[in-house]
């Protein structure tokens, strides 16, 4: 088992370099990045000082030797735009980041997770469609337009909640509210799925053979062995959250991470993109990590033949 | 011996006692979406204490559902239309859902075809076994692991006190119909209901778990129906044998007695397809056609056209069954003669 | 398994040799909710192909003295249906349009991500060695990154022409099918019919284009199937964003871009052409779900 996460850390490890060094290469793939930052006409000997200044005057090899360098050294460089570390460009935004993500994220897999559960006991009723087409119906559903239409009814009809900012409690609601559906919609679409596979096993039925109440055998039955898919794709659904959050920090004016990742990619700030798919990357990675040893845990058949799927 | 107010109990002849589960005209149903197909039509049984009812019949028959009709363990789609399932002075069928838990792995207990998908694969062998004695006996942990490696222990299990901590997939198939077996009969039950216990297991592995269960039978007193399409099993273990054909049972005998002279065409059939060192046989025959799919279930005897002794009267009626002496009966207008 | 018994098999048995309807032969009997994606869908794509016979102005047309006319059924005219927008063009003109662009760039890219994918998982399979630990890795690297984050830095960075946006979307989802191709054909090369025609000395162009891909065909068309509505939600995404379809070209995502800024003046802008991105990935995702059941049930 240990020797089975050193080699995913490994490979994760070398999975973050690649999109390390593919980022860097595609961003500088797209010209001078002082023609972003100045205008046409500037003298060349200024452009020449920045040049310098930012170290873009080197080689594109060099450039990029010396930025992995910096990242050993924690320095993740400068804003071409404000001139500050891009680190604490960063960090100045992601407590709000995080506070939507995390609420969301807890939300919708609490209701997505106890939605889907529902939908599978009640499989084929009213209750099993109802989920169900409620799901499919959330994650087809764009989340920008969702964003729109609750807005529209709720900031601007009912006028009951704010239509953009993060000042108090209830600025977050919106936001939450429209990222949270459609990940509640597909990790209920799973749990679902996953418990209809469980409780048609035979192990469900010398369960009930045994006399234990339903409870007993949703929960200390059927759950446990539900949740070892679901984990899975509870952990992909990070990723897509990361992605979904830019998105809907930009229509709420939600002053996070992703919002001045939309800044930062529309002026071609480059050391803020770079250090924001940095740090996304390095999230998703380490959630699926999580899920693989989470994966290990829930599942003895893994840990005991030593991991590989 | 069987009933706690058996009067009959302790006569030398098992089979006139009251028997512990009496099954009385049981009838199935499943809602298809094509509609409901009956597959239990009108099935009765019975068994005492200390007995082994063999249920022999063909995949499809209806012998499985009966009994986990009986137990109330069908899936969604599957009804009891009519009939009684008497255990013990009370009728299952009228018992609600947390009194018949109280009885599961409790007074009646069960043990299934494929024991590798049959344990739950995320807990412990030692957890699944000691749940049931949680359930109906409220034993405290420690006393509930000493017991179950008792159990393991008692059906064979061999380092009991490792084997109590490991996994399903750790185990053979063998071992974990053993583990099986030992999770149903934790709280001693009555009446154990074993469906194709052997079939999924190799040869050898077959003959010792049919050995297992017929002494535990004898210490614990239980009755046992043994559910298989296997003729073999059936004369190694049990003592009566109700053989079943199309969601009916056709014929009803102590096991010699049904090997010896079978009086349903179907019965012997079966019995001429099985190859015998008591007798010579100049070559295994093949009962000719296949059994019907219950959505062609007719109401006149079913075995109708794969039978030689077939008149117009067959067809039509249900034949009603035949009492042969005491002991045996059978659900055929022209059976057998007994030459 | 005695589940076996409990469960009498009735699925071969149908009414023999009687006629069905259309919707019977295709299961489709009782699946309201089915056909009515499917119809919209027919629709959706009738428009997309034939929209510019009866599109009533053209999509660029401006009116400056019919700026935010509201639709027919809130008040306004039969010259305008839709209603206008800021600059007084026609909503449903428009709409007309961009319906147009979307369907191109969803049914587009969607096919470059399963052709690539598909193309790459069969490679692995078939050199297995260095090649596969090159794509697996690659794999990985794409679930590293949340896909709208990877195509948003590389329009803004790169630029952004029609071609980039069609090939920027028609990359998301590779991996997917690469995966679901891999391990394929992987089962598939150990399978007695692929051992027989390669012992008769075979091609490998030839045993891959007329026995492999054959078999696993189906698996990827539903894949497909389940992928474009993402397609057509991350190009829409996109452009309402301002990265994706750049004036004067239109598409869906784009006019609810314009129609966020009016939202309070003029909700039919952004509201129409939501709706029918709506309808269209809702119609799409019934529609793949029901073949995926029907089809491929090992999908799921």
């Amino acid at each position: 088992m240990t020797r089975y996460i050193l080699i995913k850390i490994l490979r994760s490890v070398f999975t973050l370099w690649i999109v390390v060094t593919a980022v860097f290469f595609v961003l500088r793939a797209s010209g001078d990045p002082l023609l972003s930052v100045f205008s046409l006409g500037t003298p060349e000997a200024t452009l020449d000082v920045f040049r310098v200044k930012w170290g873009i005057d080197k080689s594109m090899w060099q450039q990029y030797l010396i930025y992995v360098g910096d990242i050993f050294r924690g320095d993740f460089g400068t804003s071409f735009f404000d001139g500050r570390q891009a680190w604490d460009i960063v960090m100045e935004r992601l407590p709000k980041t995080l506070l939507l993500g995390g609420t969301t994220f807890s939300v919708s897999v609490v209701a997505g997770v106890l939605l889907g559960a529902l939908a599978a006991l009640k499989h084929g009723t009213l209750w099993d469609r109802g989920i169900m087409t409620a799901a499919v119906a959330s994650f087809s559903m764009p989340s920008y337009f969702l964003a729109l239409l609750l807005i529209l009814f709720f900031s601007l009809h009912l006028r009951w909640l704010p239509t953009a900012g993060a000042s108090t409690w209830q600025h977050l609601i919106l936001p939450a509210v429209t990222l949270g559906l459609t990940l509640a919609g597909s990790i209920a679409r799973f749990t679902r799925s996953a418990m209809l596979e469980v409780l048609r096993q035979s192990y469900m039925r010398t369960a009930q053979a045994k006399g234990a109440p339903k409870f007993r055998q949703i929960a200390w039955h059927a759950l446990p062995n539900a949740a070892i898919p679901t984990v899975t794709v509870i952990g992909f659904q990070l990723g897509w959250l990361i992605g979904g959050s830019v998105v809907i920090e930009t229509v709420f004016s939600w002053p996070g991470a992703g919002r001045l990742f939309i800044t930062a990619v529309g002026v071609r700030d480059f050391a803020v993109v770079q250090l924001f798919i940095l740090m996304v990357a390095s999230t998703v990675i380490v959630a699926n990590l999580l899920v693989d040893i989470l994966y290990g845990v829930l599942d003895p058949r893994i840990s005991v033949t030593g991991g590989s799927k | 011996m069987s009933g706690p107010a058996t009067p009959l109990a302790g006569k030398p002849d098992a089979a006139r006692e009251t028997p512990l589960l009496e099954v009385r005209d049981l009838s199935v149903v499943f809602d298809m979406p094509e509609g409901t197909v009956e597959v239990v039509d009108q099935v009765s049984l019975t068994v005492s204490a200390g007995r082994t009812l063999g249920l022999v019949g063909e995949s499809g028959s209806g012998k499985s559902v009966t009994c986990l009709a009986a137990l109330g363990l069908l899936a969604a789609r599957g009804r009891v239309t009519s009939g009684e399932v008497m255990f013990n002075g009370r009728d299952l069928l009228t018992i609600d859902e947390a009194e018949m838990s109280k009885l599961r792995g409790c007074e009646v207990a069960m043990v299934f075809q494929d024991p590798m998908v049959s344990l739950n694969p995320v807990r412990t062998i030692g957890w699944q076994i000691s749940e049931s004695l949680f359930l109906h006996q409220g034993l405290t942990r420690d006393k509930a692991k000493k017991r179950t490696i008792e159990l393991l222990d008692l059906v064979g299990i061999p380092n009991s006190k490792t084997r109590f901590g490991e996994y399903p997939h750790q185990f053979s198939g063998g071992m974990s119909q053993r583990a099986m077996i030992a999770m149903a009969i934790a709280c001693e039950p009555k009446l154990l209901i074993a469906d194709e216990p052997t079939t999924a297991l190799d040869v050898t592995i077959q003959a010792q778990i049919l050995e297992l269960l017929s002494e535990l039978k004898k210490e614990l007193n239980m009755a046992l129906i043994l559910i298989t399409h296997d003729l073999g099993v059936i004369a190694e273990a049990a003592d009566d044998v109700a053989v079943m054909y199309a969601g009916r049972v056709v014929e009803e005998a102590p096991v010699l007695e049904l090997f010896d002279t079978p009086l349903h065409h179907y019965t012997k059939g079966l019995l001429n397809s099985l190859p015998r060192v008591d007798r010579k046989v100049d070559r295994l025959s093949a009962i000719d056609g296949t059994a019907p799919p219950p959505q062609e279930f007719v109401s006149g005897c079913r075995f109708e056209a794969r039978c030689d002794h077939c008149d117009d009267s067959c067809s039509g009626k249900r034949p009603s069954f035949v009492d042969i002496g005491t002991t045996r009966r059978v659900a055929c207008l022209h059976p057998v003669v007994v030459t | 398994m005695s589940s076996q018994h409990a469960d009498p098999d009735t699925s071969g048995k149908v009414a023999p040799a009687r006629r069905l309807s259309l919707i019977k032969r295709w299961g489709l009997a009782g699946e309201w909710l089915v056909i009515a994606a499917m119809v919209y869908i027919v629709f959706v794509l009738f428009v997309a192909l034939f929209g510019f016979t009866f599109q009533p102005y053209p999509h660029t047309q401006t009116d400056l003295f019919n700026q935010l006319q509201p639709p027919v059924f809130m008040g306004g005219t039969w010259e305008h249906i839709l209603g206008t927008d800021d600059l007084g063009r026609d909503v449903l003109s428009r709409l007309i349009k961009g319906v147009q662009l979307s369907v191109l760039i969803g049914v587009i890219g969607t096919a470059i991500g399963a052709v690539l994918g598909s193309f790459l998982g069969i490679v692995a399979a078939h050199f297995r060695g260095w090649v596969e630990e090159i794509l697996m890795m690659l794999v990985d690297v794409q679930v590293s990154l949340p896909f709208i984050i990877f195509a948003l830095a590389v329009l803004a960075f790169v630029g952004n022409s029609l071609t980039i946006l069609i090939i920027v979307v028609g990359i998301d989802g590779w991996e997917r099918y690469a995966r679901l191709a891999r391990s394929m054909v992987l089962s598939a090369n150990q399978r007695d019919y692929v051992l027989a025609v390669r012992s008769l000395g075979l091609g490998h162009f030839k045993i891959y284009s007329r026995h492999v891909l054959p078999n696993i065909m189906g698996t990827l068309i539903v894949q497909a199937t389940i992928n474009l509505p993402g397609v057509i939600l991350l190009e829409s995404t996109l452009s309402f964003l301002g990265l994706g379809v750049q004036p004067p070209l239109t598409s869906l995502g784009q006019i609810l871009g314009v129609g966020r800024d009016y939202l309070i003046l003029a909700p039919w802008i952004a509201v129409a052409p939501g709706m029918v991105i709506f309808f269209l990935t809702l119609s799409i995702a019934i529609v793949g779900d029901w073949l995926r059941d029907r089809l491929d049930p090992t999908l799921k």
